[in-house]
């Protein structure tokens, strides 16, 4: 493993440490002195990819897989015996679950690009009532077959993930409709089969990922290549970067400019992401604080000056977050709310630009970027 | 407005036509370029046309702001063009032996570069495909190259939105995008409006127009390629995200219709709704398609047999090689890749990275 500059100093005081035993004290505090000038001025080296991938990625997928098992159990013993109570709890789950996918969303490299399981564990943009569709067709199909979890994940995306869970606890009508009445059955036994294909797909994910001794991470981490996931493996850094710059694309894209439209008129405060729950401003928190921890964490081994600027992008797109109206969708229809996600976007836009460059530049990584804007 | 003097001097003073730079040791600057592809790639601190070796040897040809696209050989055997994408403003001509930019152009007041333009007449006049900021309908005009590449003619595209044009099909083909999938004013879309039109390249006449129907409506058509035989393919991004696998590789008929390629629900839903470039292998027998979202390279048969299909990261542009059967493809990761396509399947047989940032699309020289 390479040792950061950082280290190397601190191993080098140490070592002068044990030298110095007879020598005079100002010889010392001179020493003292420099390695304090020494450790003061010393960037952090970049970390490696596998790095990144154990001690940023892997937690948060830790995360994720945590919140799908208690959500999965929660709707088993919700399904066995239903409350008022136990829907507080599902629906305390989901928003558990949403916000740790939410601070994965952006990554794209690794065992998550295979078998569509960012669209089958949510697939956003909603188009043409794809979900609503899809949940209503499984509610009116008398038989579990298609539920059975073999079954399940190769069924549309739209009746696989968060959003159709979302909309079994939150549309209008939906919690009283799970306690009781002639669907709340179906309803509840189509919860948990969501469920449980979300805990499989974030167990898949992290599963595949492995650790230091076997899987992909053993792979990166010993720098041999794999022909699906990282043909090049010295080229995940730029994934992980362009991933970076990606999440905040996909806040402005996605949850801040199609919700608010070119003029007050176009505004559409039904495009606004997780509405149904409430939660759409917890999400771009989430989505924003997890790329901002990234690009600290990334950022350390940035000069002071690029350190510095890159902070400020990044503090300052955490705060938008935190200041963002509580329904975007709401906000996007009036005057001053609008004024405020333009704001925010503009923030998110600065922080993104800041990933290009102090961060990319500054670690000579190049970023990606076909996957991003089209054409 | 035609390209004037004054235009292309201007065009030239925003492109730094720097000494080239080298990616990895590939060639001496006094040593004319091997070279065997071109490229568009973003570069440090820009983007600029990339002259691909025999061995993927990526040269960089100049420095500029805008960001480019597509690259045009010319059949002159020693230039090329690379033109800016939206919402680009420029087109470059390049020596691409000497790696030296030798002049720039622009489209006319108020549009923008599409990112696509042809050669014809065997390289005498360039057709760039441009878009109106205001209105998004498309102008094909055509350009007198030895004349600074003035205008000559203009014509309407037949469509809002072009983005690809080829001659072919006893005309010119021009791929009517209509609505451009995930930009913010595609939110709420469900009909892209696209069309593929073949015009009459004497006078710009509308021929016909090919469009999909039903529920592929929301296809918006983008880019095209061409068989030497005839064969002319275009390929689609989906403004939908339903799940519902759409066809996304079609071959057009003379008389506009548009024919689906075959494969796998699976497969189409794997692209995740967007294929970014579409190329014939030198053979005209094999068609390839990638998805830099789906992270994926496909392969049919002329016919629309579906064969298989390679991973590659970012992955977006393709080209035929001087053999058949075999596409190169280039990654925004800098990587490319050999891919070798038979009637059994489809693999990878040589890869190198290291490179630039690849831009969307490559080509074969002298293809």
């Amino acid at each position: 493993m390479r040792r950061s500059p950082f280290a190397l100093v601190l191993a080098f005081a140490s070592q002068m440490g044990h030298v110095a035993h007879g020598v005079p004290a100002a010889a010392v505090a001179a020493a003292s002195l420099l390695t304090t000038i020494f450790v003061g001025r010393a960037n952090a080296a970049a970390p490696s990819a596998p790095e990144v991938v154990e001690a940023w990625l892997l937690p948060r997928y830790d995360a994720l897989v945590a919140g799908a098992r208690a959500n999965r159990e929660a709707w088993q013993g919700f399904c066995a015996a239903p409350s008022e109570a136990g829907i507080a709890v599902l629906q305390q789950r989901f928003g558990a679950v949403s916000d740790a996918w939410a601070a994965v969303e952006f990554i794209t490299f690794g065992p998550v690009m295979l078998s569509l399981r960012p669209d089958r564990m949510n697939l956003f943009p909603e188009r043409r009532n794809a979900i609503g569709r899809s949940v209503a067709e499984l509610i009116g199909d008398p038989t579990d077959e298609r539920l059975k979890p073999e079954r399940f994940g190769r069924l549309s995306a739209a009746a696989q993930g968060l959003p159709a869970l979302e909309r079994l606890l939150f549309d209008d009508g939906a919690a009283a409709a799970l306690l009781a009445g002639p669907e709340a059955g179906r309803r509840c036994a189509i919860g948990l089969a969501i469920a449980t294909n979300i805990e499989t797909i974030a167990t898949e994910i992290r599963q595949g990922w492995g650790d230091r001794k076997d899987g992909l991470l053993a792979q990166l981490v010993a720098g041999t290549s794999d022909p699906v996931f990282f043909p090049d493996p010295t080229a995940l850094m730029s994934q992980i970067v362009t991933d970076l710059a990606g999440a905040y694309q996909r806040v402005v894209d996605q949850r801040l400019l199609a919700v608010l439209g070119k003029t007050p008129d176009d505004a559409k405060p039904l495009a606004a992401d997780r509405r149904r729950s409430g939660r759409s401003k917890e999400t771009i928190v989430a989505m924003i604080a997890s790329a901002d921890s990234l690009g600290r964490q990334l950022g350390a081994a940035l000069d002071p000056k690029g350190r510095a600027a890159l902070d400020k992008a990044l503090d300052a797109a955490d705060a938008a977050a935190a200041g963002l109206p509580d329904d975007i969708g709401e906000a996007a229809q009036s005057a001053a709310g609008r004024k405020a996600l333009q704001e925010a976007a503009a923030t998110f836009k600065a922080a993104q630009a800041s990933i290009a460059n102090p961060l990319a530049a500054g670690l000579g990584v190049a970023l990606g970027f076909n996957a991003l804007d089209g054409d | 407005m035609p390209a004037t003097r004054r235009s292309l001097l201007a065009g030239l003073s925003g492109l730094a036509a720097m000494p080239r730079f080298l990616f990895g040791a590939a060639h001496a600057q006094d040593h004319l370029l091997d070279a065997e592809w071109l490229a568009t790639a973003g570069v440090e601190g820009g983007f600029a046309p990339v002259v691909l070796s025999a061995g993927f040897d990526a040269t960089a040809v100049g420095h500029g702001a805008q960001r480019l696209h597509w690259v045009e050989p010319s059949p002159d055997g020693r230039t090329a063009v690379a033109v800016a994408r939206r919402p680009g403003t420029t087109a470059v001509l390049f020596d691409r032996r000497a790696g030296k930019v030798l002049a720039s152009f622009e489209p006319g007041a108020g549009r923008v570069f599409s990112g696509h333009g042809r050669f014809v007449e065997a390289g005498r006049r360039f057709y760039a495909v441009e878009i109106e900021r205001a209105s998004g309908q498309g102008i094909v005009s055509l350009r007198e190259v030895a004349d600074g590449f003035s205008v000559v003619a203009e014509w309407a595209s037949a469509g809002i939105g072009p983005h690809d044009m080829l001659p072919g099909l006893g005309g010119l083909v021009v791929a009517n995008g209509g609505i451009e999938p995930h930009t913010p004013e595609a939110f709420g879309a469900e009909v892209a409006h696209a069309g593929v039109a073949i015009l009459d390249p004497g006078s710009g006449q509308t021929r016909a127009v090919g469009t999909l129907e039903g529920d592929l409506v929301s296809l918006s058509l983008r880019h095209l390629a061409r068989a030497e035989d005839g064969l002319v393919v275009v390929a689609a991004q989906d403004l939908l995200n339903d799940s519902i696998a759409r066809p996304l590789v079609y071959a057009v008929d003379p008389d506009g219709r548009l024919q689906a390629f075959d494969a796998p629900d699976e497969e189409w839903r794997g692209f995740r709704t967007y294929v970014g470039s579409i190329a014939v292998d030198r053979s005209g027998r094999y068609v390839a398609a990638a998805s830099p979202r789906g992270n994926r390279v496909a392969i049919w048969t002329r016919e629309g047999r579906f064969l298989g299909g390679v991973p590659l990261v970012d992955g977006c542009g393709l080209a035929a090689t001087h053999e058949g059967g075999r596409f190169l493809a280039t990654s925004g990761l800098g990587e490319v890749i050999l891919i070798a396509a038979d009637e059994e399947g489809v693999g990878v047989v040589a890869r190198r990275s290291g490179g630039p940032r690849f831009d969307n699309h490559a080509v074969l020289v002298g293809a």
